[in-house]
């Protein structure tokens, strides 16, 4: 304790000759800059899909839905909820070639359950979805490369029934 | 950390015992035109602040000192961050620590300045 009233003391200097003390306040420094242009939705309704703008990540080799695609979920849930006119979405879960075709079609059937699960779970009626799962049947790019290969890793939600356009209307 | 305190408590004893004539107006000068050409970078840090909290805006007061001799800006703190964003907070600590003045000082200043941060309209 006595070092640092010594040191504050040296600080302070005799008739304060070692540190000068700003005594009026500075005018602000103004900062301004341009708001970036608002993040493009992830989710989108097409005539005859939802088409979401990245990919539902699952655990390895698992359906487990990692808590990344959760936001991602919500927005699809949401959408549904808005717009329902969509009467029956197909889930649908695709893999690469990679393994046996048979593993491949019952993983991404159980992929696809889980998303429709969780669906489900934030409100969407159970009975307005049903879940498929693909396998490697369905690629959407070459499974020679590996960029290939994790297009072809996807979920997908394609529309198969719906009707007129219908107005929600929220409580307060 | 008892350097720190020992200083805080020199610049108290300073400005409540002795007073003092503070700043001079040609010091206050180069330390706003210090600031001023920091205008750029720190509008980098507020620009990448917005790319995650597009409402990002407020007051920002930063102290520090002003090395004798060198007039580099030193000893960088953040006293008031009504933007809450740690990212930006480092960012403008880090572009106010590249600042010296123009005319170094036989004293160590202490300095408190406000940046105020909006987004344009």
């Amino acid at each position: 304790m006595r070092h640092l009233l010594f040191a504050a003391l040296v600080a302070a200097g005799p008739g304060c000759s070692l540190i000068t003390v700003q005594q009026q306040p500075f005018p602000p420094l103004e900062i301004r800059a341009e708001r970036p242009p608002p993040a493009p939705p992830r989710v989108v309704l097409t005539a005859s899909s939802v088409a979401i703008g990245e990919k539902v990540q699952f655990a390895t080799g698992t359906a487990e839905i990692l808590p990344v695609s959760h936001g991602l979920l919500d927005e699809v849930a949401k959408l549904l909820t808005d717009n329902p006119q969509i009467e029956l979405l197909q889930v649908e879960g695709h893999t690469d070639s990679t393994g046996t075709a048979a593993l491949n079609r019952r993983l991404s059937q159980q992929r696809a359950e889980s998303v429709m699960k969780y669906l489900a779970s934030k409100g969407v009626v159970a009975g307005r979805m049903q879940a498929k799962g693909f396998g490697p049947d369905k690629p959407i790019a070459d499974n020679a490369s590996d960029d290939g290969r994790e297009k072809n890793r996807r979920v997908e939600f394609n529309i198969l029934k719906q009707g007129p356009k219908k107005t929600v209307v929220r409580d307060e | 950390m008892n350097s720190s305190l020992a200083i805080s408590l020199g610049v108290a004893l300073c400005a409540a015992g002795c007073g003092g004539a503070g700043l001079g107006a040609d010091t206050r000068a180069d330390i706003s035109a210090r600031m001023t050409s920091a205008q750029q970078p720190i509008a980098a840090c507020y620009h990448a602040g917005l790319k995650t909290n597009r409402k990002l805006g407020g007051t920002m007061v930063v102290a520090f000192a002003a090395a004798p001799d060198t007039g580099q800006f030193q000893d960088i703190q953040v006293t008031r961050d009504e933007l809450g964003d740690p990212g930006v907070r480092q960012c403008v600590i880090d572009a106010v620590g590249k600042l010296k003045l123009a005319r170094p000082q036989a004293t160590r200043l202490a300095i408190s300045y406000p940046i105020h941060f909006a987004p344009n309209p």
